[in-house]
């Protein structure tokens, strides 16, 4: 009984790598519950005017990839389809240029033209300093140029955008992993003073602290982590790795659960022995 | 003269902070802007620090043949290489986007997926009813767990999502604020030691 | 004067002079909270009683960890966390740092101190070298074991998991803003057997410090902790002006619920039918 207390790690690591890999190379299929707050997420965005501007705010980068860049794509798919447009940009180095590509596919299947109905503005320096300054002008904020350094001018999607304010977007979509992020550039910077409503989409590590902003009304609603953007993908009816991931995600749980079980069957097993 | 004058730079931008976040004129002249800049400079100046530290830490490895030297060496090529790299064709050059995406992104996902082999041994061992409250610790932990994933609602019908739900909103919120607020008291207060000088053991020695 | 300074498109001043709405009440606050602060300072400075701090249990936790490095002949690790020097947990972490390499350096104990922003390693290394002079033992320093690993979040962490691998040390201190990379350490840690020490603000780290350290300090004792360490009065007048502010909020909240109950629709009605 003893042994149960003391399993050897290696071994809890491996059972967890076979579960993790062998569920993605053949998923059971698990069905997948809509939660209140994907749900809320996914009606707000299908309430906006078509044709409404949406801030994608790319605040992440690769580590955080497995969660929040299926939202993003989700999002992408749910905005193009409604034929919303789309201005992407972000604090995170990197994180604009990761999810470029995909954005790009995404375009192309609803045939948006860049510059036209989306752009990438790119990473930009300075943290809530470009923020700021992208609440004023955005043209300045990003130097005149986007990701690719061609001018901002050559746009047409620039003409009609100005500055991050409710003037000019509808909506901004953060997808935050951390710092800089929701809580200390977002809204101190974009929802206190301006009232441009926000919805967050992040990692479920950051679910707990950024759901106090949801229940204050500082943001509008939220995609919560990796099953949040499972339920996304479901909702707008695009499969992707969220989903894909939601078994790993459950037999995981499951096999911590036994763990626990097992470890206190030994743990009241030698105590009463000990007495 | 060593701490009377960072106290006094401190001081100075602390009344500045408080000028540019709170009041109308400060934002108007941008007084934030300013000092979050000079922060920026002075952090991309830094950088050339780091790069002294690393660079003499390694080249002392490799000249005194250390163990595990070769690593040292590594260090030192792939900092120097990607930085003459990305000073050659800028980080989103070919060369230097093809180490990003296919040696970088993969060695950061590898080690934020160890995660997932420390959280399972880590709740093995700290979830045990030692006592009444770890008990309640334990329970609340396994009905969160298989609530926000799918096979929860597989196993015990979708009551346990709500159950989880409302562990998550409501007791778990409170307490969350709890910390938050007491949290933010701390920071505040220790904010206001920095600025009126209590505070300096980062100006290097005791208080 | 304002007038004429405001541009087509800038919101006009919250009252004559604030920026925005959520300024005034953040300023209220703010002031009030520096007036609790400069009350109890000058109680301290005129020798007059100030509340009692309550003894923080993990502080006595350093003098255990660092002891038990000394008696097994093996290095103490140090990290402050990965944000920058302009964080106000990564300022507490140093007045904690302080105290720890005093103690290294009275017990002739290695410290490695690492660090993930370059402008923690700049102060890292002074706050380290001063504590070696004030314990009499500038010659035990060592500038090598000062070290600025990578200001990539898992890069670092692989850096620190290296340094745990070659170097063993005995005891892992850590205490700062962490996020992901708090559940690495610790974890590596335990499976190496060292004694540890963990504090940070960052909420969403406490339990996995609290589940896998031997002393965690929560939330606002790392801000504490320095004041405590300092044994000052004055800056323990502080510690006990966040205790009063405390109070304050908590009042608040209470009285903000009952408005808020009364204010709802029909609650005499809901209450009647029941």
């Amino acid at each position: 009984m003893e042994a149960l207390m003391n399993i050897d790690r290696r071994w809890l690591f491996l059972v967890v790598f076979v579960i993790v890999f062998g569920i993605l190379i053949h998923p059971i299929g698990l069905p997948i519950v809509i939660g209140p707050d994907a749900q809320k997420a996914y009606d707000y965005v299908q309430g906006l005017p078509a044709g409404s501007v949406v801030w994608l705010g790319i605040e992440f980068n690769q580590s955080s990839k497995g969660e929040l860049l299926p939202m993003v794509l989700a999002v992408a798919n749910q905005l193009f389809k409604n034929n919303d447009k789309i201005v992407v940009s972000g604090m995170w180095q990197y994180g604009t240029e990761l999810v470029q590509p995909y954005i790009e596919n995404i375009a192309q299947k609803y045939g948006k033209q860049y510059g036209v109905d989306w752009i990438n503005l790119g990473w930009r320096p300075g943290n809530a300093t470009f923020l700021h300054q992208a609440t004023q002008d955005l043209n300045a904020a990003c130097a005149g140029v986007d990701h690719t350094g061609q001018p901002l001018s050559s746009f047409p999607i620039m003409q009609s955008v100005k500055a991050l304010t409710p003037d000019y977007f509808k909506l901004a979509i953060v997808f935050d992993a951390g710092t800089p992020g929701l809580p200390d550039a977002y809204i101190p910077i974009v929802y206190e003073p301006l009232h441009l409503p926000l919805l967050d989409g992040t990692i479920q590590m950051s679910v707990q602290e950024n759901k106090n902003y949801l229940q204050a009304g500082q943001i509008v609603a939220m995609i919560p982590g990796s099953a949040g953007a499972a339920q996304y993908e479901k909702l707008v009816g695009v499969p992707g790795q969220a989903l894909a991931s939601q078994d790993p995600l459950s037999l995981g749980a499951l096999f911590v659960t036994l763990l626990v079980i097992l470890g206190n069957i030994g743990y009241f097993a030698t105590r009463g022995k000990k007495a | 003269m060593r701490k009377e004058v960072p106290m006094i730079i401190t001081a100075l931008s602390a009344l500045a902070a408080v000028f540019g976040n709170f009041f109308w004129l400060g934002h108007h002249w941008g007084v934030m802007d300013l000092l979050d800049n000079w922060f920026n400079r002075s952090f991309a100046f830094a950088a050339l620090i780091g790069v002294i530290n690393l660079s003499i830490i390694h080249i002392n490895a490799i000249r005194r043949r250390k163990e595990n030297w070769v690593y040292s060496l590594i260090l030192l090529i792939a900092m120097y290489g990607y930085a003459i790299l990305g000073l050659i064709q800028t980080t989103d050059g070919p060369q230097a986007s093809w180490i990003y995406n296919n040696v970088l992104t993969p060695l950061d996902s590898t080690v934020f997926a160890l995660l997932a082999f420390y959280i399972t041994s880590a709740s093995y061992r700290a979830f045990r009813a030692r006592t009444v409250e770890a008990t309640v610790l334990l329970v609340t932990a396994i009905v969160v767990m298989l609530g926000v994933a799918p096979i929860g609602a597989v196993l015990f019908t979708d009551k346990i999502s709500s159950l989880a739900q409302w562990l998550l909103n409501y007791a778990n919120a409170g307490t969350y604020r709890a910390f938050s607020i007491a949290g933010s008291l701390g920071a505040m207060a220790t904010a206001l030691r920095i600025t009126l000088g209590l505070e300096r053991a980062h100006l290097g020695g005791a208080q | 004067m304002l007038g004429l300074l405001l541009a087509a498109d800038e919101p006009a001043p919250v009252l004559g002079i604030f920026w925005a709405d959520a300024t005034v009440a953040a300023f209220v606050a703010t002031v009030l909270f520096a007036l609790m602060v400069w009350y109890l300072i000058a109680r301290a400075r005129s020798g007059l009683k100030i509340p009692e701090v309550r003894k923080l249990p993990g502080l006595d936790a350093f003098d255990e960890a660092i002891g038990r490095a000394t008696e097994m002949g093996r290095p103490v690790h140090y990290s402050p966390g990965i944000s920058a020097v302009s964080s106000t947990q990564t300022i507490a972490s140093f007045g904690i740092l302080g105290h720890v390499a005093k103690l290294c350096a009275k017990y002739d104990t290695r410290l490695i101190q690492t660090n993930a922003d370059i402008t923690t390693y700049g102060v890292a290394e002074e706050v380290i070298r001063q504590a070696y002079l004030e314990a009499g033992r500038p010659d035990a320093f060592n500038a090598e074991d000062v070290r600025f690993l990578s200001d990539w979040q898992f890069g670092y962490a692989s850096g620190v998991l290296g340094i745990f691998q070659r170097e063993k040390p005995a005891a892992n201190i850590c205490i700062g803003a962490f996020w992901a990379e708090a559940l690495l350490f610790m974890e590596a840690g335990v499976n190496q057997g060292m004694i540890q020490v963990a504090g940070t603000a960052n909420n969403a780290q406490l339990p996995f410090f609290v589940a896998t350290a031997d002393y965690a300090l929560i939330a606002e004792e790392i801000y504490a902790a320095s004041a405590y360490l300092s044994k000052e009065p004055v800056m323990l007048g502080t510690v006990v002006a966040e205790d009063w502010a405390r109070i304050i909020v908590f009042a608040l909240i209470i009285v903000g619920t009952i408005l808020s109950f009364f204010q709802q629709k029909n609650w005499l009605g809901g209450i009647l039918k029941k």
